[in-house]
């Protein structure tokens, strides 16, 4: 009875001082940076042709009547 | 010149004598039709309030398949009536309040009422797309399972009134009388 | 690089609610959530003025700006969006916006709001443009395929103007100098004297 207690004690040890443990760099939380995935569309309107593209439809649509 | 003619209905019984309707006609396409033996009685006092009815950005015509449309039955969502401000102080009705209004045949109708300077004094305006209740009961069941409008309200032309034109038969619904009372 | 604005000429405005219908009918948005919505003032009486409201896809975004798990972001041309998977429906984008565009679609205990829906500019979202998944999230990506927003290209008078904001201001300045103007210069008041409402 005694040694299973031992044991018991031993390995409860061994996974305390396994499982304790600090990383040396915390995570930080920066304010006000999007934490989301990267929107495809940004890609598309970097490119000059969408905008081009854009600005013709508006001509044409919201042309004055 | 046309000649004016007051209709058979009418706030102004004191112009009947002077613009009289027609006499009744016994076959009008084929149809008995009354004109002056309604007019002989005065309605004016019991029903003070001229209605005419119109539309609605909204919905079209009798209003099934509008109110049916998810997004328009979201921007118009109930029957109401227009009333003046000062109607509906002597009445002591208030914006959004429901009311009856009644017409001198003895249709009535439970609607909302809206109070607003957009019709004049003596006046009321409803619009005429919704059905679905009757004198103020919501027919929602007798609707076959999943085609009830998602938008009922009471038909205005159940508080309208008899009135038949002279040469085309079109009925005469848009200048009648009523009197409105708070539910 | 073309900044993109809305732009609601209340002389224009009809009340139509067309520019809500399509909203509403190409984003799919469901009842109760409304992206836009037109606003009277005056109704029924003289100077009565209507005007449409959505996000306004702000400069300077107060949503952005109270955002607790920063989801917001803004595109090169100035549309403010939000990555819907990291909402947490808080509610403090709306508590500050101005204009009351962001939308919850739940009313359930705890305050549980469900995700944020709000105008998008008809671009939709950070997910793959175009695709499904895009527009059961965020609705239809009209920006991606060349088109702009539907409310704007279905409005029955042209009051509503989308897009680069140099072009709307043009427009906008053209109409202003047709009408002399403020509107109240040709109106009721000029024709029939002062002290007519």
């Amino acid at each position: 009875m005694r040694r299973y207690c031992v044991l018991a004690l031993a390995a409860v040890a061994a996974a305390g001082l396994g499982g304790c443990y600090e990383t040396a760099t915390p995570k930080m939380y920066e304010p006000g940076v999007y934490k989301g995935s990267q929107d495809s569309l940004g890609n598309k309107l970097d490119n000059e042709e969408l905008d081009q593209q854009l600005s013709e439809r508006f001509r044409t649509a919201a042309q004055d009547r | 010149m046309p000649v004016h003619r007051e209709p058979l209905y009418t706030q102004r019984y004191d112009l009947v004598s002077k613009y009289p309707t027609y006499e009744d006609r016994k076959a009008f396409w084929r149809l008995p039709t009354r004109y002056a033996s309604i007019q002989d009685q005065d309605y004016s006092g019991d029903y003070p309030l001229a209605f005419i009815s119109g539309r609605l950005t909204e919905y079209e015509g009798g209003g099934e398949e509008t109110r049916s449309n998810v997004w328009l039955a979201e921007l118009q969502q109930e029957m109401f009536v227009e009333i003046n401000p000062a109607d509906a102080n002597d009445r002591g009705i208030r914006d959004g309040q429901w009311v009856w209004l009644e017409g001198p045949e003895g249709g009535r109708i439970k609607v909302v009422a809206m109070v607003t300077p957009r019709v004049g004094r003596g006046v009321i305006w409803t619009p005429f797309h919704f059905g679905g209740w009757f004198q103020g009961q919501d027919l929602v069941d007798r609707y076959p399972e999943g085609t009830a409008p998602i938008v009922r309200g009471e038909a205005c032309n159940t508080a309208t009134t008899y009135g038949y034109d002279s040469v085309t038969q079109m009925q005469e619904t848009k200048a009648t009388l009523c009197q409105i009372t708070p539910a | 690089m073309a900044r993109m604005k809305f732009l609601c000429d209340a002389e224009r405005c009809i009340e139509c609610n067309a520019c809500v219908t399509a909203c509403k009918n190409e984003n799919e948005v469901p009842w109760g959530v409304n992206r836009r919505r037109v606003i009277t003032l005056n109704d029924g009486e003289p100077g009565e003025k209507s005007i449409s409201v959505a996000c306004m896809h702000c400069t300077d975004a107060p949503c952005a700006a109270v955002c607790p798990v920063d989801c917001f972001y803004t595109t090169t041309d100035g549309l403010v969006l939000h990555d819907k998977d990291l909402c947490i429906g808080c509610g403090y984008c709306f508590y500050a916006c101005p204009f009351g565009a962001p939308q919850f679609p739940e009313e359930t205990a705890f305050g549980v709001r469900g995700k944020m829906d709000k105008c998008t500019f008809c671009a939709g979202g950070p997910l793959e443009d175009n695709s499904n998944a895009e527009y059961e999230k965020y609705g239809a990506n009209r920006i991606a395929q060349g088109k702009l927003p539907a409310c704007a290209e279905m409005c029955a008078t042209k009051a509503l103007l989308a897009g680069d904001g140099d072009l709307v201001a043009d427009i906008y300045r053209k109409r202003v100098m047709q009408r002399s103007g403020r509107p109240q210069t040709w109106g009721w008041q000029k024709a029939y004297g002062a002290g007519v409402s």
